[in-house]
């Protein structure tokens, strides 16, 4: 049994401690907008926000999260209103949309710690996996949700 | 996961059979596929699978353009399966392909014309019963905004008052569609229906089904090729906590469990002993199977004029072979698919391209008849031609029958990669015959590789002439290579003959965006640049000779060199072309690369113009224009599948990398804009990048690449 702090509210999960926070999410809790691409920290379609920072969750435990903080894209905002997702919905990035959540939970971290990142930091920040190539709108949404977030 | 919200109560005005009306007894036995609610709410149901490619955002456009609604009123889309959504392009193709599918970028050809009538049926009705509710004439009566206004009173009434009046009329015969200048959302960048969701994190794809009581599996499957099950040693794996049951099927196992980390861990430990399959079978075998079949005469799969004759007349002839490896389709969402199946009734979720294999396995798996059996659609997390397969629905159905509860699969991204439908290896053999001046007199193609369409053929189990035929020729491994809809729209050859050999090799082959046309056109678009080359001549104006008979063909061509500044390249940046009609879509592509001392290839920018006819969502379709490039610049950048001891060698996205957003140049995509008949384009952009970034190594560098994808080593 494990106690968890996800989206502001309190859990307790009846999972070993070695189970990796994506899967607690996913089928202990119904978050399912946190999504399994790989496994192994390589596609990042499992992020969320631990402590604020963007983390893989499927290469952390329930136990490494114990008395943190996690948000996923279901805590996110309400109605869609972070300024991630406005301006995502604004250049209407997604295609399939399976690696859009982990996508939007890492620019809104990048955006947290870097306000105005540069091509150059989006490049460094957001490794990310698309299949569906939509690789360039995502750039283009980073920079419109930094404008957004800055008030313009 | 609630099931259709069409078939669910306040059925106002729903349609079976495109124009004709749902009455209750077609209600109860099929759903309708537009239903609008007394509250005016539209619910629509939908041919094809929505895997990304916009498909549902375009085909509630049709409906919207002439039902004279706005999007924001369709609240509800969803794929249903459903007898009058078999794949009519397809069908027309290959009469006895006779399936609901969403494959072969068709989706709009098959569709928009139905989906316009439907629209406009509905829209009449409406009319006709405000007519009836005012006793005015319906000329009188105008749709607009999602009700009917009487224009000389001003009197109106939303679609949801009349609706159940509606339902009571019976459709016109005679329908008249819009015309492309009355068009208020046809055409445009409309935001897509599907974005919300995708960005919340409330879509449903399928590895997020979720059923009360489920339980959870993965699979394992014998690693070696070929291989059946011969004994199975699964203590370790039962004595992993959650672990509940392992179920060995015929070349895969199941495990279930409590939960999916737990079935993992139960595959993770599961010993499964095969026999039977290719142990000895590597990467050099496969070489050798294409190499030796090169010399076997083929199937002709095209033929014009006398090229025995060109061949033997030519100055000069140019033979040149082009290689392409085995790739896997690697969709961000690894296989998945759920079942609950009780003794007398089944129901599926799966991400599928296939709705009526998915009920053939269903049928076959459960022995209940059709009736029994609801087959639902959920968003695909990708599809690129994988999820037409039916190989990942057995063992939700075969677990779910023996414990007597929903079962949810979801694949590992290792069981993913292993145990793929691989886009297949190709060898294709290009002769060119040459007059005094260059110019190309005669042809003689030969492809080389497996048939996917044969390998789908036998797991649905009959053929459909016309795709293929018992002696071996597949439409599919031919397309691009002059096949019959290429012929009149490209380059204009005077002999020429292509020749298609099935190979045989003991490892699963489907279909990989873009199919054939990825190993087709990467030879003929390389062996151009070759023959242009090789007289001195401009690769671009080249092509432009052999095309000067196809207008629309030169349009783009033009087009390309115009916006990309044919042959002005930046000092340092070096230029590859290429074009192709592919899926009735003309296109070309012309890219801007540079190559370090190491032979380190970087991308700068990607210059596309299509001429698709019709586009009926312009920011959708440059959506998939580009994907189309991205994925075809992965596989011509980026890993391969390759194959050693019998097994695939590659397992994740560390050892088969992807491109990435820091891989990805600028794309500039145009479309041109014409009313001339819709062609496809999911898979339009995939198969000419290869050939114009491997154009521009061999500009950049004079090396010329004869095998995707392209490698470091080859370049320096
Ligand atoms: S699933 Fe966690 S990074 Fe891919
Ligand atoms: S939108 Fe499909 S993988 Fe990114």
């Amino acid at each position: 049994m494990a106690t968890l702090e996800i989206n502001r509210k309190m859990y307790q999960v009846d999972v070993p401690a070695d189970t990796p926070l994506l899967w607690a999410l996913r089928d202990s809790l119904k978050l399912h907008g946190t999504k399994y691409g790989c496994g192994i920290e390589q596609c990042g379609a499992c992020t969320v926000h631990l402590n604020g920072r963007a983390v893989r969750s499927c290469g952390i435990t329930v136990g490494e999260v114990a008395g943190k903080s996690v948000t996923t894209i279901e805590g996110l905002s309400a109605h869609s209103s972070h300024p991630v997702q406005q301006a995502w919905t604004e250049v209407d990035v997604p295609q399939c949309g399976y690696c859009q959540t982990g996508m939007i939970m890492a620019t809104a971290a990048l955006l947290e710690r870097n306000p105005k990142p540069s091509d150059r930091d989006i490049d460094r920040t957001i490794s990310n996996i698309c299949r569906c190539g939509t690789y360039n709108q995502v750039r283009a949404a980073i920079h419109r949700a930094a404008q957004i977030k800055e008030g313009a | 996961m609630k099931n259709s919200a069409l078939a669910g109560g306040g059925l106002a005005l729903g349609f079976s059979g495109f124009t004709k009306l749902a009455t209750a007894e077609t209600e109860s036995a099929l759903p309708p596929y537009l239903h609008i609610a007394s509250d005016g709410g539209i619910h629509l149901g939908v041919p094809s699978s929505e895997m990304g490619q916009g498909t549902h955002t375009t085909l509630a456009m049709l409906v919207a353009e002439e039902l004279e609604v706005e999007m924001a009123q369709i609240r509800h889309i969803e794929t249903l399966h459903h007898p009058d959504f078999k794949n009519i392009y397809l069908r027309e193709l290959a009469p006895k392909f006779n399936f609901q599918t969403t494959g072969g970028s068709c989706s709009i050809q098959s569709w928009h014309q139905p989906f316009r009538k439907l629209g406009a049926t509905a829209r009449e009705l409406l009319r006709s019963a405000a007519a009836l509710h005012w006793s005015v004439p319906v000329a009188e009566c105008i749709a607009e905004n999602g009700r009917v206004e009487h224009s000389s009173s001003g009197r109106r009434l939303g679609y949801g008052e009349l609706a159940q009046s509606a339902s009571r009329l019976t459709p016109p015969d005679n329908l008249v569609l819009k015309s492309p200048e009355q068009f208020r959302l046809l055409g445009k960048p409309v935001p897509r229906w599907d974005t919300p969701g995708k960005v919340n994190g409330t879509a449903r794809f399928g590895t997020d089904v979720d059923l009360p009581g489920m339980l959870y599996g993965t699979v394992k499957h014998c690693p070696v090729c070929g291989d059946k099950i011969t004994k199975v040693d699964d203590v370790r794996a039962k004595a992993v906590p959650g672990v509940i049951s392992v179920i060995p099927l015929e070349d895969h196992a199941v495990v279930v469990a409590d939960s999916t980390w737990a079935a993992m861990n139960g595959a993770k430990a599961l010993i499964l002993k095969g026999a039977g399959g290719h142990p000895d079978f590597n990467d050099d075998s496969i070489s050798q199977i294409l190499r030796d079949d090169l010399s076997k005469p083929g199937v002709p799969a095209a033929h014009v004029g006398d090229p025995a004759d060109a061949m033997s007349n030519a100055s000069q002839v140019l033979e040149m072979e082009y290689e392409v490896p085995l790739q896997a389709h690697a969709a961000m969402e690894p296989l998945s698919a759920t079942a609950s199946v009780t003794p007398d009734r089944c129901e599926v979720w799966a991400p599928t391209q296939l709705q009526d294999g998915a009920m053939m396995v269903a049928m076959g798996v459960t022995e209940l008849p059709p009736e029994k059996i609801r087959i639902h659609t959920t968003y695909l997390g990708g599809g690129f031609g994988r999820k037409v397969d039916i190989d990942y629905l057995v063992a939700p159905l075969v677990a779910s029958k023996i414990l007597g509860k929903p079962v949810k699969i979801i694949w590992s991204r290792e069981e993913d990669t292993r145990h793929d439908f691989y886009r297949p290896p190709f060898l294709v053999r290009m002769r060119f015959g040459l007059n005094a001046k260059g110019k190309i007199e005669g042809l003689m193609a030969k492809m080389v590789g497996p048939s996917c369409t044969l390998h789908f053929a036998k797991a649905l189990g009959f053929f459909f002439p016309a795709w293929i035929d018992e002696n071996g020729y597949d439409f599919v491994a031919a397309v691009s290579m002059f096949d019959p809809f290429a012929l009149p729209n490209t380059y204009a050859i005077p002999n020429l003959h292509v020749d298609y050999v099935p190979s045989k090799i003991p490892i699963n082959f489907g279909f990989w965006r873009s199919t054939g046309a990825s190993h087709n056109s990467f030879a003929l678009e390389s062996a151009l640049d070759e023959v242009a080359y090789a007289g001195g001549r401009d690769s671009y104006e080249f092509r432009r000779g052999l095309l000067i008979d196809r207008p629309r063909a030169l349009f783009v061509l033009d087009r390309v060199a115009e916006l990309s500044n044919w042959g002005k390249a930046p000092a340092g940046l070096f230029q590859g072309i290429s074009f192709t009609h592919y899926l009735e879509t003309f296109q070309a592509q012309v890219v801007e690369v540079s190559v370090s001392k190491r032979g380190k290839i970087k991308v700068h920018k990607i210059t596309c113009v299509a001429d698709c006819g019709q586009v009926f969502n312009s920011h959708i379709a440059k959506q998939q224009l580009e994907g189309g490039i991205l994925y075809g610049l992965t596989a011509a950048l980026k890993g391969e599948i390759n194959v050693q001891g019998g097994q695939v060698v590659q397992s994740n996205f560390d050892d088969y990398p992807m491109l990435k957003l820091k891989d990805t140049p600028e794309i500039n995509v145009h479309l041109m804009e014409n009313h001339e008949a819709p062609g496809g384009l999911g898979e339009a952009g995939t198969p000419l990048i290869g050939p114009a970034v491997a154009n521009a190594v061999f500009a950049a560098t004079g090396k010329r690449v004869r095998r995707l994808p392209i490698r470091r080593k080859d370049l320096v």
